[in-house]
């Protein structure tokens, strides 16, 4: 028996659709309700999380201002050397005060000496010279000295031993090297003795010689202090040329025409150094995008 | 008496302004960068009580030595007149080591959080360089006395100015070299230029 379409009623089908319709209606409903719901759980969880982090804020800002809390050093962080270098030996330690953590570029540490003194070379070169003396002397006698003297006596004595450590190379400049030397010494008169307050040579003493051995603290100290005399000569001389238009006295045939007299205040000192920071830098991302290039190949 | 209120108001303009350590001077431009950065903000307040309470004292106690035991004005003899800088080291030491004691026995709580600050707050190049400037421009004991606490009060100065500067300054784009230490010390020299606009102020005697 052939298979018979049976025609569907017009009114059956009207409720038929009703039936879908009303159908649909209910399931977009629930999903409605359900996605409220949803977004109200959500709006609860986040208000609660907002809460809790005001809450958290409040007490990490009360922690930060009682100075119970160190903050994690954004920009420190950001200046970490590419590569760790091992302090325990004299080369190592050597290298890395030097080149890897400069403590004038770096860190910058010990300012004073540069942006206020180091306008001219002979400044540049006195200066370098009682830093290196001053901090390898200190930083030696408080590695051998560690462990024997309590830490809150260590700033002060050792920045009286330094303080005597300059003495010589003052009294010595201002009377026996003769008559231009003595007014290079008396003009540096204010500035040479704050070399032995210098928060480099500190520094150094608290986080390295006060805990490692002689030879190892004294490639760090070699390496920090002719690391940053090496800047302080760099800088002085930058400067000299510049604004002074001479180099250790003797005119220098270009830049003797005119003069930029602002590099010889200390605004052109902070000028010529974030210059120098910036070059190196620069200098320094130029590396890592070559050694990423040549990894990659 | 107008001839100290001239004194008062000159040692406030000139450590405030004319003389300002870090920015004018470039003393103590070390801690300036370093003191100006986030992980020091708490401790500021502690560091610069410190640094006021030290230099005042240590400026009372050099101007007292230098006028009864040592007299280096007077020293005919170069040596002597060498020796001061390491007497005023010598009593800044000393100093540091009472602050120490001090702060530890009164306030615990602020001698954990400084650290090794406190010596840098006792031993920096701002507080000798006060006491030697006080000795060569040969300034009385009340001249001395407000310059040293001016000379602190614009130290302070320069780093709240200098840590405003910074927070806006990291929020500026810029090549990724310039990023970080040389746009602070750029911000430095130009915070530093402006200091330099009143170097020369210089107000006639009343």
């Amino acid at each position: 028996m052939p298979f018979k379409l049976r025609r569907v009623p017009d009114s059956e089908k009207e409720k038929l659709a009703a039936a879908e319709n009303q159908r649909e209606l209910e399931e977009a409903n629930r999903a409605a309700e359900e996605a409220m719901l949803q977004d109200s759980e959500q709006m609860e969880a986040l208000e609660q999380r907002e809460e809790l982090e005001a809450g958290e804020e409040e007490t990490l800002i009360a922690r930060l201002l009682s100075g119970e809390l160190d903050p994690v050093p954004e920009e420190r962080s950001q200046q970490q050397p590419e590569e760790e270098q091992d302090t325990t030996t004299f080369a190592g330690a050597f290298l890395d005060g030097f080149l890897f953590r400069n403590p004038s570029l770096v860190d910058f540490i010990g300012l004073t000496p540069i942006i206020a003194a180091g306008f001219s070379v002979q400044n540049g070169l006195i200066l370098s010279f009682a830093t290196i003396v001053t901090m390898t002397i200190v930083t030696v006698v408080a590695s051998l000295l560690s462990g024997k003297l309590p830490r809150r006596f260590a700033a002060p004595l050792y920045t009286v031993l330094a303080s005597v450590i300059v003495l010589p190379i003052q009294y010595v400049g201002e009377n026996f090297l003769g008559e231009s030397a003595y007014y290079v010494f008396q003009s540096l008169s204010l500035l040479l003795p704050l070399i032995a307050v210098n928060g480099l040579t500190l520094s150094r003493v608290y986080q390295f010689a006060l805990s490692h051995r002689v030879l190892p603290t004294l490639g760090d100290a070699l390496g920090k202090s002719i690391g940053f005399s090496a800047v302080l000569l760099a800088i002085s001389s930058l400067r000299e040329i510049l604004g002074f238009g001479t180099f250790f006295g003797l005119h220098v045939p270009i830049f003797s025409q005119w003069h930029w007299r602002i590099l010889t205040t200390p605004a052109g000192g902070f000028l010529i150094m974030a210059l120098v920071a910036a070059a190196i830098q620069f200098l320094q991302q130029r590396r890592r995008i070559r050694k990423k290039g040549g990894e990659a190949q | 008496m107008i001839q100290l209120w001239y004194d008062f108001l000159y040692a406030i303009i000139l450590g405030l302004l004319t003389q300002n350590l870090a920015l004018a001077v470039g003393v103590g431009s070390g801690n300036l960068l370093k003191l100006s950065q986030k992980e020091y903000i708490g401790k500021l307040r502690y560091f610069f009580c410190v640094m006021l309470a030290i230099c005042f004292s240590a400026t009372l106690l050099c101007y007292l030595l230098d006028q009864t035991v040592l007299q280096f004005n007077d020293a005919k003899s170069p040596f002597l007149r060498a020796l001061r800088p390491v007497v005023y080291v010598a009593v800044l030491a000393v100093l540091c080591i009472v602050a120490d004691f001090v702060v530890s026995f009164f306030f615990p709580k602020v001698r954990k959080s400084l650290g090794d600050l406190l010596a840098s707050a006792c031993l920096n190049s701002g507080a000798l360089y006060i006491l030697l400037l006080n000795r060569q421009e040969n300034g009385g004991l009340f001249e001395s006395a407000v310059f040293s606490i001016t000379a602190v009060a614009g130290l302070a100065l320069s780093v709240m100015l200098m840590r405003a500067l910074r927070e806006r300054v990291e929020l500026v784009r810029c090549p990724e070299f310039m990023k970080c230490a040389p746009l602070a010390l750029l911000a430095t020299a130009l915070l530093s230029l402006a200091f330099m606009g009143v170097a020369n102020l210089n107000f006639p005697y009343l």
